[in-house]
């Protein structure tokens, strides 16, 4: 489990608004930051969804075209508007798009796969 | 037609294209077959109607400017995917910059 601390250290990445941990059946765990709890939990149930779907998609991807490499999935982002949501193993941060240092962002969520 | 030798020159990826909103493969390069391009296609405009449905539902949940959807990014051990409008590109993960390949494909996708 990501410990607040941890997602605190998310919070500190450049231009991030938001950094939280859902369990796999999309129920939110911890989030820390600028965004109401209402928001936190359906953020959660749709990161546990994205990520089983990308999972079942990798998955398929590799049994079709028989070569591995997409499976199982790592992490996704999503980017529209103002942000984007970066998300590795169960655990993601909201960063402002004008700010994001995706690399850094990717390097740092990796510690929590 | 996207610029997708543009997209090719950047380090770390090894295939782009570009897709119609219903599926279509409209244009592809790269060490890749035409039929997995053409269902990778399919997949990518999928997923990006599905981003797009997501993006607008949180903004009006949230009242957090997520749209529009720029693009979505999907990651495994090796290779992930990038796709930003209707480009994409297969990528090493271990070669490649994640900020050049999305200034890349926003130049390419003029988002």
């Amino acid at each position: 489990m990501a410990t607040i601390s941890k997602l605190k250290e998310l919070m500190s990445l450049p231009g991030a608004v938001a950094a939280g941990e859902f369990a796999d059946d999309g129920r939110l765990i911890a989030y820390y930051g600028d965004i109401d709890e209402k928001s936190a939990e359906i953020a959660a149930m749709m990161c546990a969804a994205n990520k089983l779907m990308g999972n079942m998609q990798a998955k398929g991807w590799s049994a079709y075209t028989g070569e591995g490499g997409f499976y199982p999935v790592l992490g996704f982002a999503v980017a529209g508007g103002k942000y984007a949501a970066c998300i590795m193993g169960n655990v993601g941060v909201f960063v402002k798009l004008d700010q994001a240092d995706f690399d850094k962002v990717f390097e740092t969520l990796s510690k929590y796969i | 037609m996207a610029n997708l030798d543009r997209l090719m020159q950047v380090k770390g990826v090894w295939a782009a294209g570009e897709f119609s909103p219903d599926g279509k493969l409209i244009a592809y390069k790269g060490n890749i077959s035409e039929e997995h391009a053409a269902m990778a296609a399919k997949m990518c405009a999928a997923n990006t109607l599905m981003a797009e449905m997501q993006a607008e539902g949180y903004t009006a949940f949230s009242g957090q400017e997520w749209v529009p959807l720029i693009g979505w990014a999907l990651s495994g051990p090796k290779y992930s995917v990038c796709v930003v409008g209707n480009v994409g590109v297969f990528v090493k993960n271990d070669e490649v910059s994640f900020n050049e390949v999305f200034k890349a494909l926003r130049e390419v996708a003029g988002k």
